[in-house]
């Protein structure tokens, strides 16, 4: 046929596959034929608390994760954490940019993203800065 | 890259930054460097006094054995000196003393300094910068090359004193261990390891204890516990711990029982002079003692409190406490700082199972893709 070669987009079940696999701990079920549900715990260091999330994936929309327990705080300012939507969800990466699609794995993208943004919540608690970079929707600028 | 994974090492990497932080830096070393060498050769060239004799130069203090801490609110370092005369020089310690003043005085004038003359040494203040005391010394004997006598102007004679000995005997417990604890850890990542060749557990834990004293005492310096004692205390309790967080664990538990045995106060002499106490002010003022006693049972309390404290910010709300929330800061970000050169040249990874951020090159890794943190 001439078609270009194309990574093939995971199936649902490929997704609870490798998450069965390679996070043998956390509980990973189907939501439906093509939804799954994950409910786990991440520490991003040693120091770190232990922070219980939860992630749905439907493949007709974007990967959501929450954060359960603890619950997240805001700074002594009285200010939110960055790159946290207002229903509690987090801002992982962006769409434009394509970091995540439907042929990635999320126990190789939104897991190891998860920490990484769990780990600079807590630097952020502890300097007053989000050092981890990123993007905001209004100024479509990189901050630092 | 430090070890996120290992609590000991991350901790360690953060109490070691902070003492980086209120340390001496290169660009002022220099500068010292540079002064110490010209007063030292204007005493050599000193036609009046000193040229023929046979003496050496050398720093002495928290600068030879590495141990510096920046006072709080000020910007002003010591530079403790000491001009050492062979024995075989026929003057008293007080010609001597009187001999370096004026020469001191002709070079303070020249270079618009201010001096001043202390009970034992003579002052040169950089004003803004740092000041440096020049001590001056004949050297008692012939058989220990560090033994000095120097003038005590509020004595009237001479006292005995020892500070290349002291130096020595510092470095040779600072020595006890050959390779910390992030001396491996960086070993084991090949990365240099050269900034933490000169300074091992003794020293930032010296520096730590002293800037954790500034903090202590700064609403009220009466009694403020000093730098001698505090930096004595630290080597002789040093039982050759790895890191830096068990040094300071083992100087304050060690502490905590010697103070509360039945049998009199701590006493910490000279370790090279064991005729002098450092403390003997304890026993004509209690109330240094106490306060002592007060300063070490705080820090006794927080530290038991960082080994049971889970939870990033809780931990960081005691080290702010202690050490002073600018540089706890400035030692975090500087941590995170590595860790974000690493995301950027995918060298970061996160531990199989557990999501634990580590160097992508550690077994049962994977590489985290790259991201940006987008929205909210």
């Amino acid at each position: 046929m001439g078609a270009k070669f194309r990574v093939r987009d995971k199936t649902i079940a490929d997704q609870l596959a490798a998450m069965r696999s390679k996070y043998p701990q956390f509980e990973t079920v189907f939501t439906g034929h093509s939804g799954l549900k994950v409910t786990g715990a991440l520490q991003p260091t040693s120091r770190s608390a232990i922070y219980n999330f939860i992630l749905k994936y439907n493949l007709t929309d974007s990967p959501r994760i929450k954060i359960v327990s603890p619950e997240l705080k805001k700074n002594e300012k009285g200010e939110n954490a960055e790159h946290l939507y207002t229903n509690g969800y987090l801002c992982l990466y962006q769409p434009k940019y394509r970091e995540f699609t439907r042929t990635d794995l999320l126990t190789d993208t939104i897991i190891p993203w998860t920490s990484l943004w769990l780990y600079h919540y807590e630097v952020w608690h502890l300097t007053g800065e989000w050092l981890g970079g990123g993007e905001h929707p209004k100024s479509k600028t990189k901050s630092k | 890259m430090i070890r996120l994974e290992n609590k000991a090492t991350q901790l360690d990497d953060l109490l070691d930054k902070m003492a980086e932080a209120v340390q001496l830096d290169d660009t002022r070393y220099d500068r010292m460097k540079t002064s110490y060498e010209s007063v030292k050769s204007w005493i050599e060239d000193d036609e009046i006094f000193f040229k023929p004799y046979n003496y050496d130069v050398y720093p002495h203090g928290s600068v030879r054995i590495l141990t510096t801490v920046k006072p709080i609110g000020k910007d002003e370092f010591d530079l403790d000196i000491a001009i050492h005369l062979k024995s075989t020089t026929p003057h008293t310690p007080q010609r001597i003393y009187a001999e370096l003043k004026r020469c001191m005085e002709a070079y303070a004038k020249k270079h618009g300094l201010k001096l001043e003359a202390k009970n034992r040494c003579i002052r040169l203040n950089y004003t803004g910068d740092f000041h440096m005391d020049i001590l001056p010394g004949i050297q008692e004997n012939p058989f220990d090359q560090n033994k000095i006598k120097v003038p005590d102007r509020e004595l009237g004679d001479w006292v005995s004193s020892n500070p290349r000995g002291y130096g020595d005997w510092f470095i040779g417990k600072a020595n006890l261990i050959k390779e910390s604890l992030l001396e491996k850890a960086l070993r084991a990542e090949k990365l240099p390891t050269d900034n933490f060749k000169h300074k091992k557990p003794l020293q930032r834990a010296v520096q730590l204890i002293k800037r954790y004293r500034d903090m202590y005492f700064q609403k009220d310096d009466t009694y403020r516990t000093s730098s001698i004692i505090l930096t004595t205390i630290t080597a002789q309790f040093y039982q050759g711990e790895e890191s830096i967080f068990d040094t300071v664990d083992n100087i304050i538990t060690t502490i905590r029982t010697k103070v509360n045995q039945p049998t009199g106060r701590l006493k910490i002499v000279n370790p090279v002079n064991a005729e002098e106490d450092f403390t003997d002010k304890w026993d004509d003022e209690p109330e240094y003692y106490e306060a002592f006693k007060k300063f070490a049972s705080h820090l006794y309390n927080e530290w038991q409190k960082l080994k049971t404290q889970n939870g990033v910010p809780e931990e960081g709300i005691i080290m702010k406490g202690l050490f002073g929330d600018d540089i706890f800061r400035k030692a975090q970000i500087s941590q995170t700082a590595r860790i974000e050169e690493l995301r950027k040249s995918n060298d970061l990874g996160v531990t199989r199972n557990t999501g634990m951020l580590s160097s992508a090159s550690s077994i049962g890794t994977a590489t985290i893709k790259s991201n940006t943190f987008f929205g909210g």
